[in-house]
């Protein structure tokens, strides 16, 4: 009887400081996805992750003639997650300094939930958005972020300069 | 992985990428802990060598049979955001608790009776010796474990290629194969290429229990892993 006591305690623990940390994260990220959230989710922007440069600084007018660069994630950030991030924010940052904003959303920010019905979004996805353009290139980000971030660099700049013409 | 995605790149028919996306699948992380776990559980029946290369393709048949049923309510309309969503959100969430759970019945450190002298220990016991029926539900859950990026090679990849014409429903199936394929391959050699393991084992009844409970940890240490790269964020 006392191992089935033990035992379930044990069990126990272990989910709640599990449940408790990911509520912790899901707090961060959503506060983080707050900060750097687009101005369609909130005015102002305070990523102070240490990524916060110049097209991610917030904009009080974010001109329709800027191409957004939407990159969803969730909670738990994999190895592939963060490497298709880093190397869409470094691209757009350095060749589309002024035309286009890359933007990381976390997909539990209940203010971000609007735009994943916008622009059907499911999973980790990485779209490029002007107007009612929407182009979705979560396959090639995935394929070639880690194994070849050339591709993705390409892949990325050839889609903003078509949504741009 | 670079070869992997060259050959994906360059294939033209949808039988190949199926299959390579699987391989691609197989290797990433959280389904080879998947597959490192169901190998330990069908070395169970070590004693029987034939019988642990069938569990190796009866696993890979439950995996198959899920990724065939989630391709065939896409097929039959089922909203890509939501049913997408609903499994990627809470198939990693789920896959580590399990673990942990299953490895501690195993261990029997958890014991449940049920009224009328009945034991879920027992009947867990009596199903993962009685036939397939364990290893099948073992691949069928665990195929059910996406992580964020075999989520995006099956719903963003495989389902559109299933899904845009109804012949293309087999490929679930495919995939499934070659998710399995690292489990059916040890399963292989356990059971035709190590001739003496059967000898070494009949002499030493004793190992079975110690087995047993090596595999009951292996379950509870991936669970424990699950649950520590998903709900504490740990990169491991």
């Amino acid at each position: 009887m006392n191992s089935i006591v033990s035992s379930a305690l044990v069990v126990f623990v272990l989910l709640l400081s599990g449940c408790n940390s990911s509520t912790k994260k899901v707090a961060q990220s959503s506060e983080k996805a707050e900060c750097c959230a687009p101005k369609e989710v909130v005015k102002t922007s305070c990523c102070s992750s240490g990524h916060n440069t110049k097209n991610e600084k917030s904009e009080d007018v974010v001109s329709d003639s800027k191409v957004m660069v939407y990159y969803f994630h969730g909670t738990r950030r994999c190895e592939t997650c963060q490497a298709v991030e880093k190397v869409t924010r470094e691209t757009v940052q350095s060749v589309f300094p002024d035309q286009a904003i890359f933007t990381s959303l976390s997909r539990d920010d209940e203010k971000v939930k609007s735009m994943l019905e916008k622009y059907s979004v499911s999973g980790q996805t990485l779209i490029v958005v002007q107007g009612d353009k929407v182009k979705n290139i979560t396959n090639e980000a995935f394929l070639y972020a880690r194994s070849n971030p050339k591709k993705l660099q390409a892949k990325l700049t050839s889609t903003i300069e078509s949504i741009l013409k | 992985m670079e070869i992997l995605n060259s050959l994906l790149e360059n294939s033209q028919f949808p039988i190949l990428s199926a299959f390579i996306l699987g391989l691609m699948t197989a290797i990433s992380p959280c389904p080879m802990a998947t597959n490192i776990t169901a190998i330990g559980f069908i070395s169970k029946d070590i004693e029987n060598q034939k019988r642990v290369f069938f569990n190796g393709i009866i696993y890979t048949l439950g995996r198959g049979v899920s990724y065939s049923l989630i391709g065939i309510l896409f097929f039959l309309g089922a909203s890509q955001l939501a049913l997408g969503d609903f499994f990627q959100t809470w198939g990693e969430r789920i896959i580590g608790p399990l673990l942990l759970l299953i490895g501690l019945f195993m261990l029997g450190v958890i014991k449940i009776n049920l009224p009328g002298g009945l034991s879920i220990n027992n009947k867990l016991e009596n199903i993962s010796k009685k036939g397939f029926i364990g290893v099948f539900l073992l691949g069928l859950v665990f195929a059910l474990a996406f992580c964020p990026y075999s989520g995006v090679l099956y719903f963003g990849m495989l389902i559109p290629i299933t899904i845009s014409h109804a012949g293309g429903l087999y490929l679930p199936v495919v995939f499934a194969i070659a998710t399995g394929l690292p489990v059916i391959l040890f399963a292989w050699i356990l059971a035709f290429s190590i001739g003496s393991v059967g000898t070494f084992y009949n002499q030493m009844k004793k190992f079975e229990i110690w087995f047993r409970r090596i595999i009951a940890c292996v379950f509870i240490l991936f669970g424990l892993y699950y649950i520590l790269i998903i709900f504490l964020g740990l990169q491991l």
